[in-house]
């Protein structure tokens, strides 16, 4: 194994205790998806097709939120509590760092998925359970966090790095018709939301849930998200301290 | 590599680090450190010691001068010269989720180590550190002082050729203090050359082989205990209690001098009975170099009062 690769490895095990011994927060944030999707199914009773939009609508959103704010709450406080100062006096790179902190919040934003998927399959909703979803769920997880990288780690202060990592989340997601067809938003925001991967994602994603496969074009717009903001995130995120 | 930059261990030379706010931290500072030996560095808050610190782990980049790690250009190649140090930063914190044991086995493989030779150097450690009681103990179960040990203890995983220890016994009650007092020790014994920075005098004049004094970014004084206090007009000290026409006794007052033989004259002009004559400490030093200059003159004002 290459000294990179090792320490990705050992980040990524530090960063799953995390998982481990902490399980109870991560099994509660990710029923907040499965609770929003079947609050609307309850509260509106759709057509099988709406239904399954908002099945789309809910797994985005869990991976959106998990994705972006698990990897910004876990910097800014390894930031501010004096843990990236310890990495950064063993010699690790920069980029194993943020590769293993992203690849863990991709990890427990693809476990809100599957409680979304497993509950909804349990409660009667028609899905096709296609293998395409594994990975575009993972694209959907790895497509924006190189932004939070950068707010986590030239946050001036701690709670401003929670909160502008959580507005970014949340306002991209509120950019994206996820819940709904893209054609149901004025012109001009339609324009808006295409700039935001998961409006891609929601695409796959009902696409796949309803049994289809014509998914090449997003997904290659998600490919494009993932190498572009993780490369602008490793490259441009703040290692040393001023 | 430089053969005589190797023996030096750590060489620093003429290091500035101006702020963009245009504030001077760090001063011209050239300062070596050799194999096995502890150089205390001594100065008030804001002085430029973590400054100092933070340039040579690589952390800060200087404005100028030069770095050289074990003969390694640090400013240039400061992963490389990072891999020789061992260090313990002033601001870390542990991870609350893992236990002491997991902080070291986890680090050692990111420093390199694995298999057989890291659970030996960790039981080591654990045993050198007193820490083996605590080695399920999660981090946010550990006092501060426990905390600063297990810190001490990720420093010296990868037997460093020298240890940056930024205030490592802040916090620590004497027993512990001791007990990390007694590691930088046998690290010295094992030729490890350490940089310490502190704000305890009793450390610094304990532990170090040679002390500087920073103040406001500048390396005032450097020296051993005895070329510091040569460095000084006061070598000696004289303390007592003054007492009133009607025998009581006011706050204590202590009087510099040149020599023994001056402060006994004072004694014997006071008509003491009870009084210390020492030589001045490296508290008297620091002082004198930072702050107020002791001078004599000064003194006699003290006196006639």
């Amino acid at each position: 194994m290459t000294p990179w690769l090792n320490d990705t490895y050992v980040l990524f095990a530090i960063e799953s205790k995390r998982f481990t011994r902490q399980a109870a927060i991560f099994v509660i944030n990710s029923l907040i998806a499965a609770a929003a999707f079947f609050l609307f199914r309850l509260v509106a009773d759709p057509p099988p097709e709406v239904e399954l939009r908002l099945l789309a609508g809910a797994i985005v959103f869990g991976v959106a939120m998990q994705s972006i704010n698990a990897t910004g709450q876990i910097m800014v406080s390894e930031r501010f509590e004096g843990q990236m100062k310890l990495f950064r006096t063993s010699s690790i790179s920069q980029a194993s760092y943020v590769v293993a902190v992203t690849i863990f919040s991709a990890a427990t934003a693809a476990m809100t998925s599957l409680v979304v998927l497993g509950l909804a399959a349990a409660a009667g909703v028609h899905l096709s359970l296609s293998p395409l979803l594994i990975p575009l769920i993972v694209l959907t997880a790895l497509a924006l966090p190189g932004f939070a990288v950068l707010i986590a780690t030239h946050a001036k202060t701690a709670q401003a790095g929670y909160m502008l990592s959580n507005a970014v989340g949340i306002m991209l997601v509120m950019i994206s018709p996820i819940f709904y067809p893209i054609d149901r938003l004025p012109e001009a925001l339609q324009w808006l939301a295409r700039l935001s991967p998961f409006t891609h994602a929601g695409q796959a994603i009902h696409e796949t849930l309803s049994g289809g496969t014509a998914i090449l074009v997003p997904v290659c717009i998600l490919l494009a998200f993932t190498v572009a903001a993780n490369a602008i995130g490793i490259a441009k995120m703040r290692w040393r301290e001023p | 590599m430089n053969a005589a930059n190797e023996q030096t261990g750590i060489e620093v030379n003429s290091l500035s680090k101006r702020y963009r706010r245009g504030t001077v931290a760090n001063d011209g500072i050239s300062l070596a450190i050799a194999p096995g030996e502890c150089f205390g560095m001594l100065g008030p808050n804001g002085a430029g010691k973590t400054t100092l610190v933070r340039q040579i782990t690589g952390e800060l980049t200087p404005s100028s001068g030069q770095i050289r790690v074990f003969g390694i250009d640090a400013v240039k190649r400061p992963k490389e010269a990072r891999r020789l140090l061992g260090i313990v930063p002033q601001e870390a914190g542990l991870f609350d989720y893992l236990t002491v044991r997991e902080h070291l086995l986890y680090f050692g493989r990111l420093k390199g180590l694995k298999g057989e030779s890291l659970a030996n150097r960790v039981k080591r450690l654990m045993r050198e550190l007193t820490l083996e009681e605590h080695g399920e103990k999660r981090a946010s179960e550990l006092s501060g002082g426990f905390k600063r040990k297990v810190l001490v203890g990720i420093a010296m995983l990868s037997r460093p050729r020298a240890l940056i220890l930024d205030e490592p016994t802040t916090g620590l009650d004497p027993h512990a203090r001791r007990e990390v007092w007694e590691l930088v020790r046998r690290c010295q014994q094992d030729e490890v050359g350490v940089l310490l920075t502190t704000h305890y005098m009793e450390e610094a004049e304990c532990l170090s082989d040679r002390i500087g004094i920073i103040s406001q970014g500048q390396l005032l004084a450097v020296g051993t205990m005895q070329e510091l206090r040569e460095r000084i007009t006061s070598r000696f000290k004289l303390t007592y209690t003054p007492t009133d026409s009607d025998g009581l006794n006011h706050e204590r007052v202590t009087v510099y001098g040149r020599s023994v033989d001056e402060l006994r004259a004072r004694v014997n002009a006071l008509q003491l009975e009870e009084y210390d004559l020492a030589k001045t400490n490296l508290e008297d030093i620091y002082l004198e170099l930072t702050e107020s200059p002791l001078t004599l003159e000064a003194d006699h004002d003290t006196m006639a009062q």
